[in-house]
């Protein structure tokens, strides 16, 4: 019987723009992902179709993230951003004229910028629209996310906060890609029984959990993760499959961490003289990434080796062997013994590829390529495509989960971040009664309560209690909760005064533009 | 309770630059250099509460709860001012309310949140907030919605159910069936014994929305639905497809069981935040420290006495260890000049663009050794040609460690002070 393997790929990141700075920190973690990520994903996908590969992938693009990418003003920036970056590789090519091992790569950075911008360019900057005609063309399959990507089991006390976040996405889903999805990706994998009635409502049918969620199921699933399973509400789940997993995430065998490959850390923006990479930095005056690296993996105080990219080709071409050798090992054993085909569900964060793994798409092509020589034994589908021809699953209840370390909510209810959530609590439940107060707003009042609804969901992204979780940028995280919450509570002291300030709500509406059409009824 | 605050002045210069990381990237890096540590305490410029007297209970993990509350200042010195031992309680039970406690927290004054250790997955917990007053009786301020802690093993395998759903036949239009089923059950039966549709899934805790009206559509058991609308004969629906055998076989269940195994399950809860970590134990690296005893939102630990145990995070860069001093220095060469703006130009037999003036510079990175470079200038009509040729060497001795690259991250750009 043969096996199947879905590749589900979640893209997203924050809502981070900011218009009231020139250049600005933060929002390089969209430009560098564009570059690097979702410019090569849609390489790889129009690859596959020119070559009539039947690859299936399985793509979530966050609503925070299509909304940036469809900001006609982040564009712009992303735009000059690459062309600054090609510059600086020309003036590398120069800088680099005596050293034999790194000009041939400042000539390699040079030669690929200039095609990411072609590509770019190409697809009139809209790279939305690009993932939408491959969805159209049969190519990927799309699926939703939480609008602000919200931690949802956080919300299972403030329903109505709960809702919105999973109808305001559908809608905008229907805006970015002209039909409904089938699917929706739970934000960190996080679940919980009480986020099933809203996707129930928004006609979602499945989700993946991360592989405990599943396993520790009641009563114990009989395939394990290897089949998808219905909740009593009809909902279909499909667990993470550990294996895959492991071999890119594990402390001994993962892939990414191969000192053949690029590393990410040493970039020229920390190596060379400031006044030279002052202009392609990020943010001026800090030392920052620019995307051209010169070097491979290598141990901390040793002399870093130069970056060979034939040799991390290679690697990463032995990976992408080994990955599938494993599937299929794992599958053809699991398929002697259950009656329907095995599934391997294998979810990763999209930026995984490419931009925090510079190999990942040669790895994902590599990978696709050898499934298509095995002619049948091995398919690559998409969760949908699954439930289309399996219907029929065990019915059980999943553990709540998610995939952030510890397995459960850790990360986001930590010593520090905890002070999130009484405000996010308490502006739920003032925009519920600010909604049921003005049941039937004027277009004013309406104005308000959207902009009160897209605070409230900035606030809400589980981004920020990463962050500070993580001690990234925690600085920032914790200025973008007090922001949104100060904004919310703004808003909501002068509708309650009926003494809203219109210049400023218009300046707010400017700032934090995300969602123009968000529904303030949902949050009643 | 406000911590005492350094001048940061004191601080400055004390942290050695720790190694430099290596390896794939990671969630929302930025660089390389140090990052100051979040505060945990809220930002002063919000409130410290909003006094809508509710309390928020979520589980973590299987063993611990996270509560927090919110009382006006007043409404909680009033509280505290009925209770016969002054402050607050937070009281853990297992059960409906009435039955003993599990666990009494005295909260202190200061505290608004707290993290609960319960020790018990699988387990739906009562939290109230509330106090003894001066009888002794116990007083609830506020009770927070049931939470179930997870469970942390896998379950026994129990009866085995199947349900066909295809997914292209919309929830509504199932919806919409179950309502018609839901009012013809009503008109036959009495009103409990009639499933609706706001009936939970079995065994579920019953969850209680504290706010708002209705929600459009509720929990539907689509299953159970579904299993009706086909006995009715509903025509919309494919027909079923064959359930898997419901005897699962000792042989089946073995080969199964050697592919199924949790605690290889659990290794693999990591999540892009560790991979820095990864690559730090695999080279070798100085590991990450993981979090010492902590309390939540600057409150002492939990009355059960135990320290919360808060996963470690991944920081880009941790404090190594020290070194005393360093030494970078490395040489570049600028080459610069102009010709005619509408010449040509190549350095070392690549073209050079100009500037809009003519003016034009190169730089060069110049390792230890013997270099030449030719520039050649052609006038646009073709008709003239200048050619300049440069030869450079660079030898380097160092004494000491000296390195030729990269910058410390933690240096600043230098600044020009301004005048008084």
């Amino acid at each position: 019987m043969p096996g199947f393997v879905a590749l589900v790929l979640h893209a997203h990141l924050p809502f981070v723009r900011h218009p009231e700075h020139p250049r600005f920190l933060e929002e390089s973690w969209l430009y560098e992902a564009i570059t690097e990520t979702y410019l090569p994903l849609i390489e790889l996908l129009e690859g596959w179709r020119r070559d009539r590969l039947n690859a299936r992938l399985t793509l979530s693009l966050s609503p925070t993230l299509c909304s940036m990418l469809m900001d006609p003003r982040l564009q712009a920036r992303y735009e000059q951003r690459l062309t600054g970056l090609i510059e600086l590789a020309e003036k590398e090519v120069f800088r680099t004229h005596f050293d034999p091992k790194l000009r041939p790569l400042a000539e390699a950075y040079r030669e690929r910028f200039g095609q990411l911008r072609a590509l770019w360019r190409g697809h009139g900057r809209d790279l939305v629209g690009a993932f939408r005609r491959l969805q159209d063309e049969g190519r990927v399959e799309l699926i939703a996310c939480a609008a602000t990507h919200a931690l949802l089991p956080l919300l299972a006390g403030s329903p109505a906060a709960l809702r919105a976040q999973v109808l305001t996405a559908r809608d905008h889903y229907r805006a970015c890609f002209g039909r409904d999805a089938a699917g929706i990706w739970l934000p960190e994998c996080a679940y919980a029984p009480e986020v099933e009635p809203v996707l129930q409502e928004a006609n979602l049918r499945w989700f993946i959990v991360d592989t405990h969620g599943l396993l520790n199921a009641t009563p114990r699933p009989r395939y394990g993760v290897y089949a998808p399973v219905f909740t009593p509400n009809g909902l279909a789940v499909f667990g993470r499959d550990p294996e895959s997993a492991k071999q890119v995430w594990s402390k001994n065998e993962g892939y990414p961490g191969d000192p053949r490959y690029r590393d990410f850390y040493r970039d020229i923006g920390f190596d060379l003289d400031l006044d030279y990479v002052r202009p392609y930095l990020p943010s001026p005056d800090v030392r920052g990434f620019t995307g051209i690296k010169y070097h491979r993996i290598s141990r901390t105080g040793a002399a870093k080796e130069v970056y060979e990219p034939v040799a991390a080709r290679l690697a990463a071409k032995g990976h992408a062997d080994h990955f599938l050798e494993a599937r299929r090992e794992k599958l053809r054993r699991i398929g002697d013994a259950i009656e329907l085909p095995p599934l391997a569900v294998a979810p990763f964060d999209a930026e995984l590829f490419g931009h925090w793994w510079h190999e990942g798409p040669v790895f994902l092509d590599a990978f696709v390529r050898r499934v298509e020589e095995l002619g049948g034994e091995l398919a690559l589908v998409t969760p949908t495509d699954y439930l289309r021809h399996h219907a029929t699953h065990q019915v059980v209840r999943p553990s709540p989960s998610s995939w952030g370390a510890g397995g459960h909510l850790h990360v986001w209810l930590d010593e520090k971040n905890v002070w999130i959530q009484p405000h996010l609590r308490a502006a739920e439940q003032k925009l519920t009664a600010l909604v049921q107060r003005f049941p039937q707003p004027d277009e004013f009042t309406s104005r308000v309560l959207r902009q009160m609804a897209r605070e409230l969901m900035l606030a809400q992204a589980s981004d920020w209690p990463f962050i500070l979780h993580t001690n990234t940028s925690p600085g920032y995280a914790r200025q973008r909760v007090e922001t949104h919450i100060t904004r919310f509570l703004a808003l909501s002291g002068q509708l309650e005064d009926g003494a809203v300030d219109g210049a400023k709500l218009a300046e707010l509406e400017e700032l934090d533009n995300l969602f123009p059409h968000v529904e303030p009824a949902y949050w009643a | 309770m406000p911590t005492a605050q350094l001048p940061s002045i004191l601080l400055e210069g004390e942290d050695a630059p720790g190694p430099l990381p290596s390896g794939p990237g990671q969630r929302f890096a930025l660089g390389v250099g140090k990052t100051a540590p979040a505060s945990a305490a809220p930002p002063a410029t919000l409130p410290d509460a909003y006094g809508t007297r509710r309390l928020f209970v979520a589980a973590r993990d299987p063993h611990w709860l996270y509560a927090h509350w919110d009382l006006s200042e007043d409404e909680a010195q009033l509280y505290r001012s009925f209770a016969r031992d002054g402050h607050l309680i937070l009281n853990v039970r297992t059960e409906a309310v009435g039955l003993e406690p599990l666990q009494r927290v005295a909260v202190p004054p200061v505290a608004r949140a707290w993290f609960i250790h319960v020790g018990q997955a699988d387990t739906q917990f009562v939290v109230e907030l509330g106090y003894d007053d001066a009888g002794g009786r116990w007083q609830v301020v506020a009770t927070a919605p049931v939470v179930k802690t997870p469970p942390e093993a896998m379950a026994t395998a129990g009866a085995t159910e199947f349900a066909t759903i295809p997914v292209d036949v919309p929830f509504g239009t199932i919806l919409a069936r179950v309502k018609e089923i839901v009012q013809e059950a009503a008109s036959v039966a009495p009103p409990t014994a009639a499933p609706t549709a706001a009936t939970p899934p079995a065994e579920e805790p019953p969850v209680t929305p504290p706010v708002g009206p209705p929600r459009p559509v509720e929990f539907a058991p689509v299953v159970e639905v579904i299993a009706r609308l086909r006995e009715e004969g509903f025509r919309d629906l494919p027909l079923p497809a064959e359930a898997p055998a419901r005897v699962w076989t000792p042989a089946q269940e073995h080969a199964l069981a050697a592919v199924l195994r949790l605690d290889e399950a659990r290794r693999v809860w990591i999540g892009s935040q560790d991979l820095t970590a990864m690559v730090q134990a695999r080279l070798g690296q100085p590991g990450v420290t993981a979090a010492g005893p902590v309390s939540g939102a600057g409150q002492p630990s939990p009355a059960a006495g135990q320290p919360l145990g808060v996963s470690s995070g991944a920081a880009p860069t941790v404090p190594g260890p020290a070194r005393d001093f360093w030494f970078n220095v490395n040489a570049e060469l600028v080459i610069y000049g102009a010709t005619e703006p509408d010449a040509t130009l190549t350095v070392g037999g690549r073209a050079v663009p100009l500037r809009p003036d003519g003016t034009f510079s190169l730089r060069f990175a110049l390792p230890d050794g013997e270099y030449a470079l030719s520039a050649v200038a052609v006038a646009a009509p073709g008709d003239d040609r200048r050619t300049a040729g440069l030869e450079f060497s660079r030898r380097t001795t160092y004494q000491g460690d000296v390195t030729a690259s990269p910058a410390d991250p933690a240096l600043k750009p230098p600044r020009v002070a301004s005048p008084a």
